[in-house]
């Protein structure tokens, strides 16, 4: 009799045993609706490589991680934006209202972003930003950025000027048509000027100006440095105009555009060489372990070498799904936004990453110097 | 200019034919009468009587035969080589092509130079009796296969007995063991031929002969690779080589030896060798030096490196070993050396307590030419090598007397030190004590060197001074003493660490020495296994704590050399790192930052420097920071 109530005693433990595994594994990986992920940005227009290298970098993590057997139930959905402030809201809309996106990685830059923090805040639909900087982004509590933003950025470069290569006179060319451009040069000069160094700002799209007359004029004056953070067009416009009037200062470029260069401006390449830029990281300067492996595999599956934009796709996709992991059972977006604004010390592509409660991206920036098309090291600022 | 002879007669086989046009229409205004090999035979006095200068396009044996049959008539020679006879060539340096071969046999007057006899078969180049791999192969044979053959041969040596009866002005017989003699002719060319001063020429009425009575197949293969060097090492006569130059030798053996005369001739010892001087006229490219008359020539014996006496039975016995075996006879000065060091006396015991106490304040002073004093007075490395050699004997007396005087050493130098450390009211931990307690892979290669070159130096007394460095290099006695002092401040972790180190040193030493003396013939067998096996254990069980601190400093070096490049943001000021340094502190990591800043830092940019270095290094630093504020 004993023997008899101590074998059904086991089956029960057995049984509940076998029910708990069930019921994991149908929260991990049967779920009944998939939760659905779009992309938004540049698939064709001007920019459309670069939005197709940040698609590319988020479909090739998925793939990875649906591979190994987790998130089946992740859906990639894309928008086509062709970076255009005019065009987001629409193709954002559309994500939302028609493919019921659950969260939205954007791919788009600061001009553009900048046009959807309203609908963001409708919508209430989280957003990670793969590639704006515009500090005013984040002003959306449903938007996140995936790169130290442009306050951060302009001061490392301002107190990298004056501080370590101890230049104390300095001029900056903006694109004040661009937010970001705006925004860098602003902090910049402003940073320059309060740790005691002297600044002189010019603006491209002020109307009557002559580049090569200002340009000039810095040359009479012996300026050493020029800060230029400018797009990939505007720099080799004013490189060529250096070259003309045989004027050889110093420079620094903004984020992702040795980047631009490759995607649109290739036979220039030689044009920025010597140039130091402040970047999240380049190709060549992946400094996690986990990031070269990554390009590793990226590079056996593709067939190619990716992108900095094939990696940051990679990257913010690694978050994404991430916060889709910790919200497990309930994919919502409210949930998943809150993950991603309490994204903590994340191994990344580039290296370790926090998103603060402000949606800002705390990680390093490098201040390389571009040499026969690489970025080459040389600090490296937390 | 030279003239050519009138007429001449041109004997050929079947292997020289192809000279028959060019000779018999040469330019030089000769007339040339041929006739092959096989007639000359059937009569040759109707084919010599006439001639007086005789040109041969033939194999070596039938070259042999012509001359000499010729020699009889008086006739001078020319040499048409054949395509296989290269070392025929070299020996008399004959022209590569045809017409200046015909040119340069046809000259007149020819040179009369001397003609060796092995047996009554005439030797023009080399001569080869016994097993010499590597030489005794024909040179015309294809290098990689002389090379492999030469190789496998190697290992199945014996030193044969040889005795060698030489006559001319001085008579002379030679009871010794080699693997065989080499008589060469030529000495221009050759790596045989390296082996010999240049000093005699083809026309001194001497025979060179080499005997080749190498110890060890090392031994062997050292003298081929010192005469491929060249310079003048080459020119320096092998302790295992025996020259006798002198106009007779009669060579006999126990056991029939070959003999190969010209990579083709065989016959067997016993061997007659003789040479008739100045008989063969025969016209050669050879320099007027070679062809020198030395009628004064003097013979030569340098037969003091071969083995004789006890050593001629004991090589007798065995195979040839790989490693040299130097007999205690000839190494006597050396083992009453190294057993005179294991004698504990009292030099030794104040020499080790004297280096101790300077050791142990050149510690405490942070002085590193104090301890360097120490090092070099200590006696504890003589022991030591002392005991690899009775090691590798199987030498009880020596190995225990040796391990006896090492670990009285030892008690020494910790009580001495321990005892200092206990009465020091100051006890300060200084960089070199700091320096001996992390003991890494890097140590136990220095103490492995060290150990090679305190063997090596022991063993030649003309480089003995040398040993000062090396105890410098592998500095026995500080470790001792700083972990003398750890006992001293009951700080056991301070010991082991330091002990460490001197184990390290001990273990490396011992096993090193042990194998320089048998790489250098001190044994034919490393012959205490079980002790060496319990060394050997040492060694990999050291090896573990050993790689561990290794890796730990190679971490250590990346993450700080990562450092250079890193650099700070802090609540909006700007930070440069100059220097960081990792290191452990009772289990606990510390980074030390030097910090370049321009703005005055406050605590609370202090503690934003460091959450940032947790965050992005490791949660488990402790950060210290020196900052220096850019002006």
């Amino acid at each position: 009799m004993q023997i008899r109530l101590l074998n059904i005693f086991c089956l029960l433990i057995l049984s509940i045993l076998l029910a708990a595994c069930s019921d994991e594994k149908k929260a991990d990986h049967t779920s009944a609706d998939p939760v659905v992920i779009g992309f938004l940005g540049p698939l064709t227009g001007q920019d459309e490589t670069r939005g197709k290298d940040y698609l590319q970098g988020c479909r090739f993590i998925l793939d990875k991680v649906q591979k190994e057997g987790n998130f089946k139930f992740i859906e990639l959905v894309t928008s086509d934006d062709q970076n255009n402030p005019t065009k987001v809201r629409e193709s954002f809309r559309k994500l939302v209202e028609q493919e019921k996106v659950s969260a939205v990685l954007a791919a788009s830059d600061s001009r553009t972003m900048l046009n959807l923090l309203e609908s963001a805040d409708q919508y209430e639909i989280p957003i990670l930003s793969l590639s704006a900087t515009h500090p005013e982004i984040t002003e959306s509590p449903f938007i996140s950025q995936l790169l130290f933003d442009d306050i951060t950025q302009g001061t490392v470069a301002a107190l990298y000027v004056i501080d370590e290569m101890l230049i104390d006179s300095v001029a900056v060319i903006k694109d004040s048509r661009d937010p970001h451009s705006d925004m860098l040069a602003a902090t910049f000069t402003k940073k320059f000027i309060q740790s005691g160094g002297k600044s002189e700002v010019i603006d491209i799209a002020k109307f009557g100006l002559t580049l090569e007359a200002e340009l000039r004029s810095f040359k009479a004056n012996h300026i050493p440095f020029l800060y230029l953070p400018m797009n990939a067009e505007e720099v080799i416009e004013t490189v060529k105009t250096l070259r003309k009037i045989g004027y050889k200062p110093q420079m620094m470029v903004s984020d992702g555009l040795l980047g631009q260069i490759y995607d649109r401006f290739h036979k220039n390449i030689d044009d920025i060489d010597g140039m130091f830029a402040t970047d999240v990281s380049s190709i060549d300067l992946i400094s996690s372990a986990f990031g070269k492996e990554l390009i590793e595999e990226f590079q056996e599956k593709m067939d190619q070498t990716g992108t900095s934009f094939t990696l940051a796709g990679a990257e913010g996709m690694m978050i994404m799904l991430n916060a889709a992991k910790r919200c497990a059972g309930n994919e919502t977006p409210e949930c998943i936004n809150t993950i991603l604004h309490s994204t903590s010390n994340f191994q990344g592509v580039f290296g370790k990453l926090t998103i603060n409660k402000e949606g800002k991206a705390e990680r390093a920036i490098y201040i390389s110097q571009i040499n026969n098309g690489y970025m080459h090291v040389v600090v490296k600022v937390y | 200019m030279d003239g050519y002879v009138k007429s001449a007669l041109f004997v050929y086989t079947d292997s020289g034919h192809n000279y028959l046009d060019a000779i018999e229409n040469n330019d030089h205004g000769t007339t040339v009468t041929s006739v092959s090999l096989e007639d000359m035979r059937k009569d040759p006095d109707a084919v010599l009587s006439d001639q007086q200068h005789v040109v041969i396009a033939a194999g070596i044996r039938e070259i042999k035969e012509i001359i000499t049959i010729a020699l009889k008539y008086d006739c001078s020679f020319g040499l048409l080589p054949i395509d296989s006879q290269k070392s025929l060539e070299k020996c008399y340096s004959l022209p590569r092509e045809t017409k200046d071969q015909i040119e340069l046999a046809l000259r007149n007057p020819s040179k009369p130079i001397d003609l060796l006899y092995c047996n009554e078969t005439i030797l023009f180049y080399k001569g080869v009796i016994g097993h010499i791999p590597l030489f005794d192969t024909s040179s015309d044979t294809d290098r990689i296969e002389i090379i492999w053959s030469g190789l496998r041969r190697l290992f199945s040596l014996h030193l044969q007995p040889f005795k060698i009866r030489t006559f001319g002005k001085e008579e002379q017989r030679i009871d010794t063991a080699a693997i065989g003699c080499v008589v060469l002719e030529s000495h221009e060319t050759g790596l045989l031929a390296k082996m010999v001063e240049n000093d005699c020429s083809y026309c001194d009425g001497m025979i060179t002969m080499l005997i080749m009575a190498p110890f060890s197949v090392f031994d062997y293969l050292k003298m081929i690779w010192a005469r491929l060097l060249g310079g003048p090492y080459a020119k320096a006569m092998a302790n295992s080589l025996g020259l006798v130059r002198c106009p007779e030798v009669e060579i006999t053996t126990e056991m029939a030896q070959k003999i190969i005369v010209d990579d083709d001739e065989t016959i067997s010892t016993p061997a007659a060798l003789r040479v008739e001087p100045g008989i063969f006229r025969l016209n050669t490219g050879l320099s007027k030096e070679v062809l020198a008359n030395e009628s004064n020539a003097k013979e030569k014996f340098r037969t003091a490196s071969l083995p004789e006496g006890k050593e001629l039975v004991k090589a007798r016995e065995k195979r040839l070993p790989f490693f040299t075996y130097a007999s205690e006879q000839r190494f006597k000065e050396l083992f009453s050396a190294l057993r005179a060091d294991t004698k504990l006396d009292t030099i030794y015991v104040v020499l080790m307590v004297l280096s101790t106490m300077i050791a142990t304040v050149g510690l405490y002073l942070d002085s590193s030419s104090v301890i360097i004093g120490a090092m070099l007075l200590a006696p504890l490395m003589a022991p030591i090598i002392s005991m690899a050699m009775g090691l590798l004997r199987y030498d009880q007396v020596m190995f225990n007397k040796s391990l006896i005087k090492i670990v009285a050493g030892i008690l020494l130098a910790l009580g001495a030190s321990a005892t200092f450390a206990l009465v020091s009211p100051y006890q300060p931990f200084t960089g070199e004590m700091q320096g001996r307690l992390n003991p890494t892979v890097l140590d136990l290669i220095v103490a492995i060197v060290a150990g090679i070159a305190g063997a090596y130096t022991k063993s030649h007394k003309e480089i003995l001074q040398s040993m000062a460095g090396v105890a410098i290099a592998v500095a026995l006695v500080p470790p001792l003493s700083v972990a003398g002092i750890g006992l001293g401040r009951f700080d056991l972790a301070f010991f082991f660490h330091a002990f460490l180190l001197f184990f390290t040193n001990l273990i490396g030493i011992v096993l090193a020495a042990t194998f320089t003396f048998r790489v250098l013939g001190f044994s034919p067998a490393v012959k205490n296994k079980k002790s060496l096996s319990i060394f050997t254990g040492l060694l990999a069980v050291i090896l573990i704590p050993l790689f561990i601190a290794f890796q730990g400093i190679v971490d250590r070096s990346q993450f700080e050399k990562g450092w250079q490049v890193e650099r700070f943001m802090v609540n909006g000021k700007y930070l440069i790192v100059e220097k960081a340094d990792l290191h452990t502190i009772n289990n606990t990591k510390v980074l030390t930052v030097d910090i370049l800043a321009r703005e005055p830092l406050d605590r609370w940019d202090l503690n934003e420097f460091k959450r940032k270095v947790n965050r992005n290094f490791s949660e488990h630093l402790v950060i210290r920071a020196n900052v220096t504020y850019i002006p």
